[in-house]
């Protein structure tokens, strides 16, 4: 069993290898002389040649192989029949010479293998890598002959043999038809995007063929596609006696088989259209029906591939309108200038050509709160606050909010060394008054006493008035009431009580001048040696 | 005028880190080291797109997978520049062997061999009649390495398998790369196609065109730390004046920078400190030497009533530095900051080094500069660049504003980091002694 099996598989390999050999001749070193030959034969039908006939042909078609001698032209022949291209003819010709006995010996006629690759070579070589227009009114024409045949299979009696024949055979030739271009044409599609390098003319054809063109055919085929699909199903159940009621009709080819009796294992290829599995590949391809996916759905893959291909194009090319070869030229162009420049050019050029650099400012901004003129000089305006980390140790190890410079502290002393003086000036100044108190007309104070002592004064005169206005809402007396104003400086210890009595006057002389008050008399004292604070003390705190 | 809603403070929010992030990194791929905001820039990409034409002048273009600011130049001297990984500014050569490697992927498969590549790159070296350093030896290697690296880090070659530092290792090492040919193709933003030469690209590109002094201002404002007045022309200055309260307000809201306007000229300075590829104050030697230089020299040579003519001061955008003070500043700096800030050693022990790479620094930060032709003066300006004030306008004049000479010059900006604040004299002059009148009654 085994060993049949595996005898079988080898008889099919060789087979195979036999078979495929008929190619051969298309890659012989001589192969422009094969075609030439082999298409002579093809040119016949069911004709068998002999050597000067075909001789006579190939000069008249001229060419490579012209200039051909009977004997090298013998040796091809034979050589194609090794091959299984030709066969000798079996042809028996009466001979009355001896030399047309000879010719009659070689006589050739084409075998079948070798005409459909004889064929099939010609096509490959007169296709230019062209795009195939793909024939979509086809489907069209396969779904109204797929109704039609639905119709009339479904009616009571069935449909006339000899037109279900005419209709199938129509039916799968025009299928056929569209299903070929349709491959071609994206195979061909598929060769052209996996270039890169479209240039804009090509790109511009391509670019109707894909968005005109490829849109309407995916179109056309998701349109017609299910109704193709609903017809083969109408029409599903009928095909197998369909199929019996064609075989009895005409049987064609099978009949001779039939005949024969296995006697001979003739193989016989059907029409498209006579055997079941050709309708199973017709509904394969609107219809996934192996799990793989219909052709109808790889269509539109290959579609959407096409398209994203297309765009990646028009990307690249939109921006690079000058094309590839100039921004080439121009990159060189630029590695020249480079070369030659000095070093600070070249920088000032790389920043120029690629505008690749990032902003730069300054670190600290103005102090946003204070408004600086416009006129303002940079030399002697506002300055920043640099933070002390990066001032001192160049590090920002101790970021946060910029704090004072150091380089503040001596102002900063200075500013200390200033209060200082001013809080001591202050004390003696207070001393001074102090001690001038109720004696004011002998005393000549200094400024700083005297200022000290306005201070005081206009403070008191301020608590007066607050009294006076009391006074006023509680028993709507009228005047000033100056009786016990006082003011006093809690950190000088110093106090100041005006009274008010007429007809007084004090004469303060001072370093500065003289200040003359009337009807004022003015008592200064300590805070907390004053026996009589209290009361006064609320006015002054109020 | 009503108040903003959350939803317009957030959507403003988004728009300005976007922005800010396209002006520091002008190429931003999908899957690079911002990948977390290039969906921002997606979202925005429209707004920000109208943004950037109208204001500054440039294209910007979003794909799905990277964004890429077109800048313009900046002209000549302009302080920025490519470095390699360790520091060093690429030189001529690495710069040609780029573009060498730029013109190569340009038209290049989607993957292949580092070695085709170097081959490749040979090849179109010889077609630009360039004499590639010998890739044999291992400068040479490294040069090309070094451009390489660059490119990965833009994001143009991936390193599929291996590394471009490949070609310097012995034995010659292979790597696979993969070329993201859309990238490539938007590196150069110049119009090279256009350009005689070298120096006429450079200033070609940095020709703000159609919408003239306006663009060119803006661009300097945005893309540089300092815009001294005499670096524009009569007509940018002009514009400049006029609008200047407005632009502040429009770039605030815009770009999240503050402007600081003198009488000297305008900064745009950033609060948060990172819209920027050079840092002062920074951390750091150089950058700490910088600023503290910066500060004593402004002690020292601020000049007498500075202010703006219009006010009846005497407008100086620069002073001349002396020879030799900068060392002398920078020598006494060095004893007593060197060991206390623990300076680089290899700065305290050269001077001259020191001194090199601060007042590079401080160039390009535009806190000083060499003394030279100027702006205002008609230098670098692109051809048929058009020159026109408005009829009746005074512009300030700028004339001298900056010394002469071929020394070095210390600019007006720097004053702003000068900590010694100017005590004013205390208003001494007291008038007349009647007291009284000063009673605060």
């Amino acid at each position: 069993m085994g060993a049949s099996a595996s005898g079988a598989g080898q008889d099919c390999d060789e087979e195979a290898r036999r078979r495929l050999n008929a190619y051969t001749y298309l890659s012989a070193p001589e192969r422009l002389e094969h075609v030439a030959i082999m298409r002579v034969f093809c040119g016949t039908l069911l004709a068998d040649l002999a050597v000067p006939d075909i001789m006579a042909k190939l000069r008249q078609s001229g060419g490579s192989a012209a200039g051909l001698d009977a004997d090298t032209l013998t040796v091809r022949l034979e050589q194609l029949v090794t091959w299984g291209n030709l066969l000798r003819s079996s042809h028996t010709v009466k001979a009355s010479s001896i030399s047309e006995y000879q010719r009659s010996r070689s006589r050739y006629q084409l075998s079948k293998l070798g005409e459909r690759i004889q064929r099939d070579a010609d096509g490959v070589l007169a296709e230019a890598d062209a795009a195939r227009e793909v024939s979509n009114e086809l489907l069209g024409l396969v779904e109204r002959g797929l109704r039609e045949l639905a119709d009339l299979v479904t009616t009571p009696g069935g449909i006339e043999p000899q037109n279900g024949l005419e209709r199938i055979s129509t039916l799968f030739v025009q299928f056929s038809e569209f299903a070929d271009s349709i491959r071609d044409f994206y195979a061909y599609l598929g060769q052209v995007l996996s270039r890169y390098d479209l240039d804009s003319a090509e790109y511009q054809g391509f670019k109707e063929l894909l968005l005109d063109y490829v849109e309407a055919i995916t179109e056309d085929v998701a349109f017609r596609a299910p109704r193709i699909s609903a017809a083969l199903d109408t029409l599903w159940p009928h095909i197998p006696a369909l199929l019996d009621r064609l075989d009895a009709h005409a049987q064609g080819l099978t009949g001779l088989s039939a005949q024969g009796e296995g006697r001979l294992e003739v193989r016989v290829q059907r029409s498209r259209g006579r055997e079941l599995a050709d309708w199973e590949g017709l509904r394969g391809w609107f219809r996934d029906t192996d799990g793989q996916g219909s052709q109808v759905e790889q269509l539109r893959d290959a579609t959407l591939r096409a398209l994203q291909s297309l765009l990646a194009n028009a990307k690249r090319m939109l921006r690079s309108a000058t094309g590839e070869m100039s921004r080439r030229k121009d990159l060189l162009r630029l590695a020249r200038w480079f070369d030659e420049a000095a070093p600070q050019d070249a920088h000032d050029i790389a920043v120029a050509a690629f505008g690749l650099y990032g902003a730069r400012h300054l670190g600290i901004p103005p102090a946003t709160d204070e408004v600086v003129p416009a006129y303002t000089s940079w030399w002697t305006g506002p300055v920043v606050e640099v933070p002390v980390a990066l001032r001192e140790r160049g590090s920002r190890a101790q970021r946060g909010r910029a704090s004072a410079v150091e380089d503040h502290s001596a102002q900063k002393e200075r500013l200390r060394e200033a209060a200082r003086q001013r809080a001591t000036a202050r004390a003696a100044a207070a001393d001074e008054l102090r001690s001038a108190s109720g004696r004011f007309a002998v005393v000549r104070l200094t400024s700083a006493a005297l200022g000290l002592l306005l201070e005081l004064l206009a403070t008191a005169l301020g608590n007066a008035q607050l009294r006076r206005r009391t006074g006023a809402d509680g028993e709507g007396t009228a005047g000033f009431d100056l009786d016990s104003a006082s003011s006093e400086d809690a950190e000088l210890g110093i106090r100041l009580t005006v009274r008010r009595t007429e007809g007084t006057r004090t004469v303060l002389d001072s370093a500065d001048g003289d200040l003359l008050l009337d009807d004022l008399e003015l008592k200064i004292g300590r805070i907390s040696a004053a026996a009589d604070g209290e009361a006064e003390a609320e006015v002054s705190v109020s | 005028m009503t108040l903003p809603s959350t939803h317009d403070v957030a959507l403003a929010a988004e728009r300005r880190t976007a922005a800010r992030l396209l002006l520091a990194h002008p190429l931003v791929a999908a899957d690079g080291p911002h990948a977390d905001l290039f969906p921002l820039i997606r979202r925005h990409a429209d707004w920000l797109g109208k943004r950037f034409q109208q204001v500054l002048g440039y294209r910007l273009l979003v794909d799905s997978s990277f964004a890429r600011l077109f800048k313009a130049g900046l002209g000549a001297g302009s302080g920025h520049r490519l470095e390699r990984s360790t520091g060093t500014p690429f030189t001529p050569h690495t710069y040609a062997c780029l573009a060498l490697a730029l013109s190569v992927l340009v038209t290049a498969p989607e993957q292949m061999l580092l070695s085709h590549l170097v081959t490749d790159i040979r090849a179109a070296a010889a077609d630009a009649g360039i004499e590639l350093e010998e890739t044999g030896r291992a400068a040479g290697k490294r040069t090309l390495v070094a451009a390489l690296r660059q490119l990965v880090e833009w994001g143009v070659l991936i390193e599929t398998e291996g590394q471009v530092a490949a070609i310097a290792q012995e034995a010659g090492g292979e790597a696979l790369i993969t070329v993201d040919r859309e990238l490539a193709r938007v590196v150069v933003a110049g119009p090279l196609a256009q350009a005689r030469d070298g120096a006429d690209l450079v200033r070609r590109a940095a020709d703000p065109g159609f919408s003239g002094p306006r663009t060119y201002v803006r661009r300097m404002l945005v893309e540089t730390p300092v815009v001294h007045l005499d670096e524009l022309t009569d007509a940018e200055r002009d514009w400049l004046r006029t609008r200047q309260r407005r632009e502040g307000q429009a770039f605030s809201e815009l770009l999240g920078l503050e402007m600081e306007i003198r009488a000297e000229g305008v900064a745009l300075v950033d609060p948060e400190e990172e819209l920027t590829d050079l840092h002062l104050p920074g951390t750091g030697t150089v950058a700490q030497a910088a600023l503290l230089l910066v500060e004593r020299l402004v002690e020292r040579l601020r000049p007498q009533e500075p202010g703006h003519p219009a006010t009846g001061g005497t407008l100086v955008i620069g002073v001349a530095v002396p020879d030799g003070l900068v060392d002398e500043v920078l020598a006494g700096l060095i004893a007593e900051y060197g060991q206390r800030s623990n300076w680089q050693r290899g700065y305290l022990e050269d001077l001259p080094a020191l001194r090199e790479a601060v007042l590079d620094m401080l160039v390009r930060m535009r806190l000083m500069a060499r003394a030279g032709r100027l702006r205002a003066e008609g230098e670098g300006l692109p051809e048929g660049y058009v020159e026109e004030v408005s009829e009746g306008r005074t512009v300030t004049d700028v004339h001298g504003a900056r010394p002469g000479g071929d020394g070095w010059v210390l600019l007006a900006a720097a004053a702003r980091y000068a900590t010694l604040v100017t005590v004013r004299p205390a208003a001494t002059a007291r008038q007349g002694t009647d007291v009284q009148e000063e009673l605060p009654l």
